[in-house]
């Protein structure tokens, strides 16, 4: 059994030391012996990069160092989705994206990977996206499901605002809406306060409110 | 003073109105850049900020008047003392001393008193007063606790 713990630990060591081609060998290795890949989202990836926003904000690593413990993992988490074996046909869509201001997207990538994972359509469309162009590409779209993620509280409000954008435009049309990221962590209330239909607190759990939010017979009715 | 205490004071503030967020987000560049140049004109400045750190308070600026901007068109105090504590421990981990959100804080409020009306500037220091007021309480509690962010990773040993 792999101890998921240390695997970690050797992983972010390796990105510490920029050793990123040794930081994938071990993860890949462990994979390629049948560690699940969502273990490895789990388990491995998330402690690690809250671990990472933890060193920078008490200053013991620098920004370029940061980015590139980022910029790694999310090449590695591409290089991991050949390993999945996905479940096809759920017939179920979904959106996901961080509005305005938010920077911080991997978090929702690793959303978009699991839902991806268990059959839904998914449509990532990454950090700083204009409300207007989420309001747009749901309106073009029609997916069951919109996910958007805050990880600093400033961008709670920029939620709302596209929450109520949606709401407007599409009435009795608007797709259920789950949120999550640090700063609903921080305050789970804040998701009835935007207008949310449910709040997940990582990839997992997100996509098990998903099956209850927007059940499978829903996607074919 | 300890972290309810601040939650507790902080949810009994008068919010400011919807109109002050939106001019609160309006002037948030221009007054970041003014601040910054007053800022700049402290001949203290190095050590309320430590040295080189003068690309670190001019971001620190940009972002304090975006964050008033989203706080009071949404406001939720526990996020808000939560923040307040991560930027404390944050900025103090680069350098930046207590005294320089004593300096800052009111050569903010001079800032917003330019752009603001003087029915927003009257709801927008409702916010500056009462952190200003609240220093010592989170220079304390960034000194005592871990912030929220930071207790999130389970990779911490602490």
């Amino acid at each position: 059994m792999v101890d998921t713990a240390e695997l970690a630990r050797t992983y972010l060591d390796n990105l510490l030391a920029a050793q990123r081609h040794a930081a994938f060998e071990v993860v890949m290795a462990r994979v390629e012996s049948g560690l699940p890949v969502t273990s490895v989202y789990m388990e491995v990836l998330q402690p690690v990069m809250y671990e990472v926003g933890r060193l920078w904000q008490v200053n013991e690593i620098d920004v370029p160092t940061e980015h590139y413990c980022t910029a790694a993992t999310q090449l590695l988490m591409a290089r991991l989705f050949p390993y999945v074996l996905e479940r096809k046909g759920s017939g179920r869509s979904m959106v996901g994206c961080c509005l305005g201001s938010e920077l911080h997207e991997l978090g929702m990538r690793m959303v978009c990977d699991f839902f991806e994972f268990e059959g839904w359509d998914t449509y990532f469309m990454g950090a700083i996206t204009p409300g207007p162009g989420l309001v747009k590409t749901v309106v073009e779209r029609k997916p069951h499901l919109v996910c958007l993620s805050a990880t600093m509280s400033r961008g709670v409000p920029q939620i709302k605002e596209a929450i109520d954008a949606l709401r407007r435009e599409l009435g009795d049309a608007l797709p259920k809406i789950m949120v999550g990221g640090l700063a609903f962590l921080m305050n789970p209330d804040l998701s009835h306060r935007v207008g949310a239909d449910g709040m997940a607190s990582d990839a997992r759990s997100a996509t098990r409110m998903a099956s209850e939010l927007v059940p499978v017979s829903t996607a074919y009715a | 003073m300890d972290k309810q205490t601040l939650f507790d004071s902080a949810e009994a503030l008068i919010l400011p109105s919807g109109n002050t967020s939106e001019s609160l987000e309006m002037y948030a560049d221009i007054c970041a850049k003014e601040l910054t140049a007053v800022m700049h004109d402290r001949s203290e400045l190095q050590n309320l900020i430590g040295e080189g750190n003068e690309h670190v308070m001019e971001i620190n600026h940009h972002n304090h008047f975006k964050y008033i901007a989203s706080l009071v068109s949404l406001y939720d105090p526990k996020s808000f003392v939560e923040t307040v504590i991560w930027v404390f421990r944050t900025y103090r981990a680069q350098g930046f001393q207590v005294d320089y959100w004593r300096v800052m804080l009111p050569q903010a409020k001079r800032v917003l008193k330019k752009h603001l009306t003087d029915g927003e500037y009257a709801e927008a220091v409702i916010i500056y007063d009462w952190l200003f007021n609240n220093i010592s309480a989170f220079a304390t509690l960034s000194e005592e606790e871990t912030s929220f962010y930071e207790k999130i990773s389970p990779m911490h040993e602490g």
